[in-house]
């Protein structure tokens, strides 16, 4: 039987870089550059298609950055190119990430002819304030014209990205928000709470203070109402942030918690093959070049099999599924360490985690202290 | 030849500008090449370089042709400026026939620069006056050469204006230095009397002995006689600092360099000792020193238990190197095995730790400082006590005595009302006070050595805008009205953290504590209970509470390492805590008693 995969093909393009991100992508690029760009990918579709022959693909991803800044005819050929080169499984899933204000109703015609059958919105927020606040560049109603627009034109399945926690966002403010989500009747909710990173230029406003963050409690009573609200809305949690309709849980992020490998495609994207971990050079302008050379993968991480196995355990923990140690153990051909067995049990004792037959998972209160958890892993 | 030695050292404050006259000096007289100069040469330490102050005296040799057309040898041994080590300076000073005073022309003397002056002047060292920085627009060098003959009777016209970072004037005071110091008066043909004035351990050579060589000589190959031990070695390598370490075959009276010898125990090499011949042994040692007597105390342990071991040889080698460093081991109920320290002040102590810390590659844990108390007890016994944690019983204490200081505190006299009101709020008791000329002021006060640990410093460079200076010495013991507070994490009294008060304060001072602790104490999977008490008695609480978040909201395949790092690094923050019953502190909190203030 031949290994599952995932295809994931990164797009960093920007029309602006947001104050919260700090995820490699470039903004102002000219439209025949990103074209650029698009053949760039293709050419690495082809050239990485001969060592991946064993792997039957589960999904493909687009994701950015904007993908949605390449023009839908290119995005069109890429899926159907990599279609061709990779073996995939029936019915895989495709999924691209769609920025409001960057689509009009016959590109998603196309998109959805091509065959990507899920649609990923970075709606962010229902609140025009808090999306000038998080510097985006589209209004609500742009959100609510694309959401639907993909209706009209036929995409069954649809995530709406949400961050909370921003600064000076009230408890009534989010849950305005998951209302006005849930009531869109998409198939998949992702709630991020914002996490700053360094580098980003609103984590500098907010050690200036000049922004302040919800405190600690705040955040926790957010995440709480988050889940209790989107239950009663009929999506069910399948992961520390993620939420579904039944049946509509993404495949391939779920791909990447159970572990399976994952080729990435384009500049900055990682791939993972066994217990090694590449990426490619995040140099937009060498991808782009047709003369030249596609710049190598570098080797950003080699895993041991005890590695794999404490990686799984942390990865597969984010899932309300959980995980079944033994399962992972003889998959992996190692065993949990002393110490290992001795953190999950401290854990089980604090109330983080708990076993449910061969299963062991976060505890209700352990979601949102899950790093407690994988900490001891470590 | 003896005559022609030049044996000095340079008083000044910090920032006044020592370090950058010695490398000045060092190329005026080519001792350096323009390529190996870089600022502040002489001090090795990183620290020093980092702190821009001079720790630990380092020894120069310069080769000075004057204009007399003789060339001299000018030994010049820097010494610290901060009032933690002047016990280092008085060392520098006994190897030396005279002094280079430097005083910043824009700042005035410090209270500081006047005590070691003072010490320079009872070791009858010949005093030359420079006033320094004169290429600043601030700079009155006039008014600093009249303050320096008011206060130390050095004529205003004899004093020699100089700015180190420019090099002008340091000609002169190169010349001054030869025709004012007189040449070292030991008889080389005499037994051999050399102080050490100091040593430290190198990984190669062993122990290695700074001395000057005060009669007689020392060959390479003599046996040598420690005379304090009577113990014998054989002189391996003799040395001079050109800065860098050049051997040499023979040194004589008047000379200052370094030796080596089949020491093996660094003990032997004793600060402040007399090496003789074995074979031709003096008849009596050099007066040497008094042991520096240490005044702060605090508790080191290191954070593993199992590097308990290493702590000690570091401490062991460390002493060499700083004679007024005292240790001895000690065990706490919440953190383990560790040593009880004693230092010559918070700068001292702060050092230590980073050395230990940095040349030692120990993680450690400090206590709160603490001075000695005496205690007399109600069976007619007194016990000294200076660790919070062997407090008597109060029933048991008839009556507790602090160590006081003589505190000099020299500034500007627009600052003479702040000042005052804070030894006033500290507990001073005024002395008197004196007027060096219009508008400079010395007072005098006596205050509680105690209260000196807090933030006196701080909060008097802050009150007088960072003119005051401070000296002060070890006065006597009074009578004082001090309670032990205790704190209790989660109901357990942590006696690393017990802290010694006077009565009036300790209503304010244990809010403030337990209020920093709470901030300092980082959020765990449970509440966190701190209290302080006097005895039975809570008289402030604050809690910390539950941990609610400790999530990554948003982990895919692209960013897995990245986010592994991110817990590895929190993991390892983890390891810098210290775990007192269910409860991780950060080894920060120990210290934070100290702080307190500084949260108003």
């Amino acid at each position: 039987m031949s290994a599952p995969a995932l295809l994931y093909l990164h797009i960093p393009f920007c029309l602006r870089k947001c104050a919260y991100c700090d995820f490699y992508s470039e903004s102002g690029h000219a439209l025949p550059r990103r074209i650029d760009y698009a053949r760039g990918l293709m050419r690495e579709l082809q050239a990485a298609a001969t060592g991946w022959q064993e792997h039957e693909f589960e999904t493909m991803y687009l994701g950015g950055g904007t993908p949605s800044l390449i023009p839908a005819s290119e995005i069109k050929l890429l899926v159907m190119r990599a279609r061709e080169l990779y073996r995939f499984m029936e019915q895989p899933e495709i999924s691209l990430e769609i920025n409001p204000a960057t689509l009009t109703l016959p590109e998603l015609y196309g998109l959805q002819e091509a065959g990507v059958n899920r649609l990923s919105i970075g709606v962010q927020s229902f609140n025009d304030d808090e999306l000038k606040l998080l510097g985006r560049s589209h209004s609500v109603q742009h959100s609510n014209q694309l959401i639907a627009a993909a209706k009209e034109a036929g995409f069954q399945n649809v995530n709406l990205d949400l961050i909370y926690g921003l600064p000076g966002q009230s408890m009534a403010a989010w849950q305005e928000n998951i209302a006005q989500a849930a009531a869109t009747g998409c198939t998949h909710i992702s709630a991020y709470l914002l996490q700053l990173d360094d580098a980003c230029p609103m984590a500098r406003q907010v050690a200036a203070g000049e922004l302040v963050l919800p405190e600690e409690d705040i955040q926790a009573e957010m995440y709480d109402m988050t889940r209790l609200e989107l239950k009663k809305a009929g999506y069910a949690q399948y992961e520390i942030s993620n939420f579904a309709l039944s049946g509509y849980e993404c495949r391939h992020n779920t791909g990447y918690w159970q572990m399976k490998d994952y080729l990435g495609i384009g500049a900055g994207a990682v791939s993972r093959r066994a217990g090694r971990r590449c990426r490619n050079p995040q140099d937009l302008r060498a991808y782009s070049d047709a003369g030249g050379a596609l710049p190598a993968p570098e080797a950003i991480e080699t895993m041991d099999a005890s590695g794999l196995l404490t990686e799984a355990m942390i990865m597969g923990l984010r899932m309300n599924a959980g995980v079944d140690p033994a399962a992972l153990q003889a998959r992996f051909g190692a065993e949990l360490t002393p110490e290992q067995h001795a953190g999950l049990r401290r854990c089980i004792a604090a109330g983080l985690l708990e076993a449910a037959g061969e299963r062991l998972r976060l505890s209700e209160q352990g979601f949102f202290l899950s790093n407690q958890v994988f900490e001891r892993l470590l | 030849m003896q005559s022609n030695i030049r044996n000095f050292s340079i008083i000044a404050h910090i920032d006044h500008g020592k370090s950058t006259l010695a490398d000045r000096l060092m190329q005026f007289t080519g001792a350096l090449s323009e390529r190996e100069m870089r600022e502040q040469f002489l001090d090795k330490m990183d620290l020093e370089r980092e702190k821009g102050i001079t720790i630990k005296l380092q020894p120069v040799r310069l080769n000075y042709k004057a204009r007399d057309g003789h060339t001299y040898i000018l030994n010049l041994i820097d010494t610290p400026g901060h009032v933690d080590f002047s016990y280092e300076v008085s060392r520098s000073l006994a190897a030396c026939e005279g002094a280079l005073l430097v005083v910043d022309a824009s700042q005035g003397i410090e209270a500081q620069t006047l005590a070691n002056v003072y010490m320079a002047m009872d070791l009858d060292l010949e005093i030359i006056g420079a006033a320094n920085k004169i290429d600043l627009p601030g700079a009155d060098p006039e008014g600093v050469c009249t303050e320096i003959e008011n206060v130390l009777g050095i004529p205003a016209e004899d004093v020699l204006p100089i700015s180190a970072k420019l090099g002008t004037g340091v000609d002169e005071v190169l010349e001054a230095l030869v025709k004012q110091i007189p040449p070292p008066k030991g008889d080389p043909e005499l037994p051999l009397q050399a102080l050490i004035f100091d040593s430290y351990f190198d990984p190669y050579k062993g122990a290695i002995s700074y001395i000057k060589v005060e009669n007689g000589r020392v060959n390479k190959g003599d046996m040598i006689v420690m005379m304090s031990t009577g113990k014998q070695f054989e002189v391996t390598e003799l040395g001079v600092f050109t800065p860098y370490m050049v051997q040499v075959e023979t040194l004589a009276a008047g000379e200052v360099g370094y030796l080596a010898a089949t020491v093996k125990n660094v003990a032997d090499t004793r600060v402040g000792d007399t090496i003789s011949n074995a074979a031709y042994p003096a008849p009596a040692p050099l007066a040497g020193y008094k042991e520096a007597r240490p005044v702060v105390f605090c508790g080191l342990y290191p954070l593993e238990n199992s590097e308990f071991d290493r702590l000690r040889e570091a401490l062991e080698k460390l002493k060499l190197n700083d004679a007024s460093l005292y240790y001895e081991p000690e065990s706490s109920d919440a953190l383990g095995f560790g040593f009880r320290c004693g230092f010559l002040g918070l700068l001292h102590m702060e050092i230590v730790r980073e050395r230990l810390e940095r040349e030692y590659d120990l993680n450690l844990l400090a206590t709160a400082p603490s001075v000695i108390y005496r205690i007399l007890l109600t069976d007619g016994s007194v016990v000294m006590v200076q660790n919070p944690s062997r407090w008597p019983e109060p029933q048991r204490i008839e009556k507790i005595m602090e160590p006081y200081v003589k505190a000099t505190i020299m500034l500007p006299s627009e600052f003479i009302g702040a000042i005052m009101e804070l030894c006033q709020e500290k507990r001073g008791k005024f002395t008197t006070m004196e007027y060096l000329s219009p508008q400079r002021v010395m007072l005098h006060y006596e205050l509680p050595l105690g209260e000196i640990l807090y933030d006196f410093f701080d909060n008097m460079k802050s009150r007088s805008k960072g003119y005051a200076s401070l000296d002060y010495e070890l006065s006597d013991y009074q009578e004082s009205d001090l309670i032990k507070l205790d704190i209790m994490l989660n109901g357990d009294t942590v006696d690393a953290l017990s802290t010694i008060m006077h009565r009036d304060n300790s209503y304010y001072r244990s809010r403030a504590l337990v209020d920093r602790l709470r901030r300092i104490i980082p959020r765990q999977m449970y509440e966190v209970a701190i209290q302080a008490a006097i005895g039975n008695r809570v008289i402030a609480r604050e809690s910390v509470k539950a941990m609610r978040k400790d999530v990554i909201a948003k982990c895919y395949g692209g960013d897995i390492s990245r986010k592994k790092k991110l817990l590895e690094k929190q993991k390892e923050g983890k390891k810098r805590m210290k775990q007192i019953g269910r409860v991780e502190v950060p080894r920060d909190a120990f210290m934070s008693i100290m702080d307190i203030e500084g949260d108003k």
